[in-house]
């Protein structure tokens, strides 16, 4: 059993990577449809969908395992309204996240399909407005579990 | 003992931002260095750019600030092993990010100033790396100050 400030850490570290690196994410990929350029767009959707398999994914089962692990260290209840809460945003924001993979690997299907000086077309920039509508409430639930880990209420 | 919580809320808000996002603005300068395709990299460093005021450079006020006024709530002493530990691996954090902000300035402007047909100048290489080697040392210390910040040893519960 890993002592409780190094599971902590990694709890908390874990979810830096989660939601500081995927808002890194989100404003590098936002800049680069704003910007126009296909060039630069093509190599920020290939790096997107990079950095959610090397960031995003292994902090996600770390948030969960952690999470756990130091609920039974803290002798938590899986009853309690807090946990309940928490997990409910938890899967929620799962929920948010996964159409969100899959647009942006077909965002990027599309720009590597597309030939040299071709621009995108009309369903790319209809796809790449859910990606970006879909990290709204995404962001907003990370941000109230954030919340809820510090302040703790209905424990 | 509320705008505590607020406080920490802030803190730690903060340090995400600094962290998280200071690692996803790496992640993606390199990866656009290491397509070298000089349209990328010349969207990518004006990003760097405009992401370090956005996020790096206010939360590297707010840290200190909400760190201040934690102790303070807290009653922690401004004297001690922790917050000279503390205190010192931030002040290490700052002292790479300086020149980095400086460097990642001259990327842009060199990369701005560049056709793209041109092969990318030795220049540039030797900039990216000594900007990629700063950010090294000044993570590691970030990772050791959350540990820090949890264990907070040398004081008392």
């Amino acid at each position: 059993m890993l002592a409780y400030p190094i599971l902590k850490t990694l709890h908390i570290v874990s979810a830096t990577l989660l939601f500081g690196t995927g808002l890194g994410t989100y404003f590098f990929m936002v800049q680069a449809l704003r910007s126009g350029n296909t060039e630069a767009l093509r190599t920020t959707a290939a790096t997107v969908v990079r950095a959610d398999w090397i960031f995003t994914t292994p902090a996600v089962l770390v948030q969960f395992g952690s999470g756990l692990l130091l609920m039974r260290q803290l002798h938590i209840p899986l009853t309690s309204v807090w946990f309940l809460t928490v997990l409910g945003l938890f899967v929620l924001i799962g929920l948010l996240w996964l159409p969100v993979v899959a647009i942006q690997i077909r965002l990027r299907h599309q720009l590597l399909a597309l030939p040299p000086g071709g621009t995108p077309t009309p369903e790319f920039w209809r796809l790449a407005r859910i990606w970006e509508t879909l990290g709204y409430p995404a962001f907003a639930g990370v941000l109230v579990v954030i919340g809820l880990m510090v302040f703790r209420p209905w424990m | 003992m509320s705008s505590y919580v607020v406080l920490k809320t802030l803190h730690i808000l903060s340090a995400t931002f600094l962290w998280g996002t200071g690692v996803g603005t790496a992640f993606f300068m390199l990866m656009a260095y290491l397509s070298g395709d000089i349209a990328t990299l010349r969207n990518t460093t004006k990003h760097v750019v405009l992401a370090d005021w956005l996020f790096t450079a206010p939360t590297l006020v707010i840290q200190p600030v909400s760190g201040y006024l934690l102790m303070q709530q807290l009653g922690l002493p401004l004297s001690g092993r922790w917050l000279a530990l503390v205190a010192g691996l931030y002040a290490l954090t700052v002292v790479c990010w300086l020149p980095v902000a400086r460097i990642q300035l001259q990327m842009q402007a060199m990369m701005s100033a560049l056709p793209n047909d041109q092969p990318l100048p030795a220049g540039f290489h030797r900039l990216f790396w000594r900007w990629f080697a700063l950010g090294v040392p000044a993570a590691a210390a970030m990772l050791l100050l959350f540990f820090l910040m949890v264990d907070r040893p040398w004081i008392p519960a």
